[in-house]
């Protein structure tokens, strides 16, 4: 069934950039939900998305398509099945300064397993230049193990021009 | 006093017990001034892997890992191989430091070899690769199908240092510098043959990228439609997986011939048909897929094609507006 409301989201951990990533894109900046960090996410940057991230974009015609960005945290789950469910598909971003970005990105799979079988999904490999934990090969590796095929790019969240790539190649699975 | 490196060990999805002996087994190197460091996930760019033979996850990793990766395998039928040496288990921490310290004093004689070679003023051996090539990707895909290391110079470009056994470049310049000698014909090329000992691995002060970063763009700026010899456009394929654009020129043609080469094996012709992009670009993107290891063939077609999806107009018109809304600039 065809969705009237259109949106796309975008997942993945606390300081992976989705906030970044749909700012860069859309065409206001993101209504957000950013809260001070009391957890360990206080580490990684001082404040921290508790509901979603929200904004767009506007097509020709005037129908404006959804930006939704998951809250990091995983005791913010229940809110992912809510932000997904009528999505167009699924942007998982991962920071490669993670411990480690292979179960990371196992996990985001995992637990978007039902909508991304109904829809499909790309990996955004960000970075903060902080450190070097993964490339796209090993990504690879891992979901040629899973028997999956999705597009797995390094971006820069910040950049216009790589978060369009990851929704484009987003889109050319969609129209297959 | 010789110069020494650290030696970097990859030792993923060891047991518990095995991953005690060997940081045992470094540590006590340590001590006696052998450095290592030690990641207990896999790293591509690891000088040494450790790894179980018979575990599924040691047996993953050793699948995809690099020709040119030196492997200790775990393992109760141990034997060896070209860059591969094994040791019995259950693993004796004694029998492992004695192995582990003879590997470093080996790799440190290639390390310092492969950085001498590099900067030397003149290329280790003067003996031209005498390999009949038309382009530089023709050139880049013999270096890395024979594993061959060479030198490549053009004029006014920095030197590339191709080594085919480690799939790296190496270079002064930046990448721009490399497209420009990418595009260059092969006849303005000046092509050395180095040492076959010689590795990258030890290099600094050099740009190293991966090799099929490069054989990516010399297929799309080199091929111009001519398919690689012994090729056919009747024989299906499919993508193992997909490219990663972001290290290469960007075509957006390229994603949607990723996006159904990954869904469906198809012919080049049945590609270039539903697709609807030109035949020359579809071998372009073939010869480039297939340059980096990208493609499987597929011998019974109709078992392995999943059903068409019924694509809704609507949607589809919507997917392109967004594609079109969120086009590139410039």
């Amino acid at each position: 069934m065809f969705n009237q409301v259109e949106k796309i989201i975008f997942t993945g951990p606390v300081g992976a950039g989705k906030t970044t990533a749909i700012g860069s894109i859309s065409e206001e900046p993101p209504v957000g939900t950013d809260v001070a960090c009391t957890d360990e996410s206080r580490l990684i940057k001082d404040k921290t998305t508790v509901a979603m991230d929200y904004s767009y974009i506007t097509l020709e015609e005037g129908t404006r398509v959804h930006l939704y960005g998951t809250p990091g945290q995983q005791r913010f789950d229940f809110m992912w099945k809510i932000l997904a469910k009528g999505g167009i598909g699924l942007v998982i971003l991962i920071n490669r300064d993670h411990p480690d970005p292979v179960a990371q990105m196992e996990f985001y799979l995992n637990s978007f397993d039902d909508f991304i079988a109904e829809t499909g999904a790309v990996i955004g490999l960000t970075r903060s230049g902080m450190q070097d934990n993964v490339d796209v090969g090993e990504l690879q590796a891992r979901l040629f193990e899973r028997q999956q095929i999705f597009p797995v790019f390094e971006v820069d969240a910040r950049s216009s021009d790589d978060v369009k790539i990851l929704v484009q190649a987003l889109l050319a699975i969609l129209s297959c | 006093m010789p110069i020494t490196k650290q030696l970097h060990i990859s030792s993923p999805g060891l047991a518990d017990q095995d991953l005690v002996a060997l940081r045992t087994a470094v540590k006590l190197l340590s001590q006696a001034g052998q450095s290592f460091s030690l990641e207990e996930k896999y790293k591509n760019s690891a000088h040494l892997l450790v790894l179980d033979e018979e575990s599924d996850g040691g047996r993953a990793v050793l699948k995809n890992s690099r020709a040119g990766q030196v492997k200790l395998l775990l393992s109760s039928q141990p034997q060896t191989g070209k860059n591969v040496v094994a040791i019995q288990k259950p693993v004796d921490i004694n029998t492992l430091k004695n192995l582990l310290s003879k590997l470093f004093v080996v790799m440190q004689a290639q390390l310092l070899k492969a950085t001498q070679s590099l900067h030397a003023d003149k290329p280790v051996s003067d003996q031209s690769s005498g390999t009949p090539t038309e382009n530089m990707f023709d050139l880049l895909l013999d270096i890395k199908a024979n594993r061959r290391t060479m030198e490549i110079k053009s004029e006014s470009l920095p030197t590339l240092l191709v080594d085919g056994e480690n799939r790296s470049v190496a270079t002064s310049g930046s990448m721009d510098d490399v497209i420009k000698t990418v595009q260059t014909p092969a006849n303005l090329l000046r092509v050395k043959k180095l040492d076959g000992e010689t590795t990258l691995s030890g290099t600094q002060q050099l740009n190293i990228s991966s090799l099929d970063t490069i054989l990516w763009v010399a297929a799309i700026e080199c091929s111009k439609g001519k398919l690689l010899p012994g090729h056919t456009i009747d024989k299906p394929v499919k993508l193992k997986a997909w490219p990663n654009f972001s290290r290469t020129s960007f075509r957006p043609d390229h994603l949607k011939l990723a996006a159904m080469l990954a869904r469906n094996p198809l012919t080049l012709a049945e590609l270039s048909q539903f697709s609807q992009v030109p035949y020359d670009d579809v071998v372009d993107f073939y010869n480039a897929a297939y340059s980096v290891d990208l493609i499987e063939f597929q011998e019974n077609l109709e078992q392995m094609r999943k059903p068409e999806q019924k694509q809704d107009s609507k949607r589809l018109g919507l997917l392109s507006k967004i594609a079109k809304r969120l086009a590139l600039s410039g």
